[in-house]
């Protein structure tokens, strides 16, 4: 339990920054979508307005948090913390508690923002409105209930987030380049994007999974980001067990 | 050529990946600052764009957002819309869409 906090303790300060840079753009980018679009429902400034910054999602959960997992391993700071303690251990609490920290910075952000966007949206009530969130993944929960539909919605992206961190702490582990350890979980997720969208799957797609009401109701299902996600947990899978075979390869 | 703002006329244009841009045709807005209405039938590879009124001066009305397949908008006047000037929808992309879309459907300037 120690190490773990220990974990969360050398992490906090990127975690913290990161998490206030993506707090402010965001609130930032609701603000502007609350005076420019049309509005219908409370929720909807950080639907419009957490569409832009989400491009960057893959970054803002990566960088901050795998940067120093890198320099442990880079300056070998690893090989004399196995002088005290087991180094698979360590590596474990490091990563358990650096996507505790993530999970719970993404989900405070999401839900400041949303709260934030239910106070200063002035929604304008349009006989046409009714249908247009009704149809998606819980609508009439974001419609109705945006700040239960919050927590739910925070949760789930801190969790995705989480995720695209642990891929993240696995490429600072094992790629011994700095540029492409930190640019290889986003460069995986733009390049996810463009294929699943060139053969018309983009329903399937990971950035579907963590963007809000990204496609047309009817692509949006619970089970097609269910299968975005469990894809992206095998694709983690066999990034760690070719890596970690190759590593040993070299060894010997 | 320009239509008349009162009557519905057609589009068919693609919208540029990564938060980029289409546009319709010129219409001749009929009524001062009056709202807009846009028939969308067609919105390619499940994806949503948005869409404003724009004048050809660049001024141009709120965003409406979210535009999908088969569904009613309204589009946004603008103040300074006068009766008379050339009105043309602006659709544009997520951040997030890779890829060019194809819109398709009608949309008066009233």
């Amino acid at each position: 339990m120690n190490l773990t906090l220990n974990a969360v303790k050398r992490q906090a300060l990127p975690g913290l920054v990161a998490g206030v840079l993506y707090l402010f753009f965001l609130i930032l980018l609701i603000f502007r979508r609350a005076s420019d679009s049309i509005v219908h429902y409370r929720i909807e400034p950080y639907i419009f307005g957490s569409k832009p910054i989400d491009f960057f999602f893959p970054l803002i959960v990566t960088v901050p948090f795998a940067f120093y997992t890198f320099h442990l391993k880079k300056n070998h700071i690893l090989d004399y913390i196995s002088l005290r303690t087991p180094k698979g251990r360590f590596i474990r609490t490091h990563i358990l508690g650096t996507l505790g920290l993530c999970f719970v910075i993404v989900f405070l952000v999401n839900i400041i923002a949303i709260s934030l966007s239910c106070r200063i949206a002035a929604p304008i009530p349009s006989e046409y409105a009714s249908s247009l969130l009704k149809e998606h993944i819980l609508g009439e929960l974001q419609m109705e209930e945006p700040i239960v539909f919050a927590f739910l919605w925070a949760t789930h992206k801190a969790f995705i987030g989480s995720l695209i961190c642990l891929f993240a702490q696995i490429s600072a582990l094992f790629i011994e380049n700095f540029f492409l350890a930190m640019m290889l979980p986003f460069a995986y997720v733009i390049l996810e994007n463009f294929f699943t969208a060139v053969l018309q799957l983009s329903r399937f797609s990971l950035t579907t999974a963590f963007v809000l009401n990204r496609l047309s109701p009817r692509a949006m299902s619970i089970s097609h980001i269910a299968v975005a996600v469990l894809g992206f947990v095998f694709i983690i899978l066999i990034f760690f067990y070719s890596l970690n075979r190759v590593l040993k390869n070299e060894k010997y | 050529m320009a239509y008349a703002g009162a009557e519905y006329s057609g589009y068919s244009t693609t919208v540029g990946k990564i938060n980029g841009s289409g546009y319709t045709t010129y219409e001749v807005k009929a009524k001062s600052g009056a709202n807009g209405n846009l028939l969308s039938y067609y919105v390619g590879g499940d994806y949503t764009v948005d869409a404003r009124m724009q004048e050809s001066d660049g001024t141009a009305g709120a965003w409406t957002r979210n535009i999908d397949d088969d569904n009613f908008y309204e589009l946004d006047g603008h103040v300074k819309h006068m009766s008379g000037d050339l009105v043309r929808v602006h659709f544009s992309n997520d951040w997030t869409t890779l890829v060019s879309v194809q819109v398709e459907g009608y949309w008066r300037s009233n």
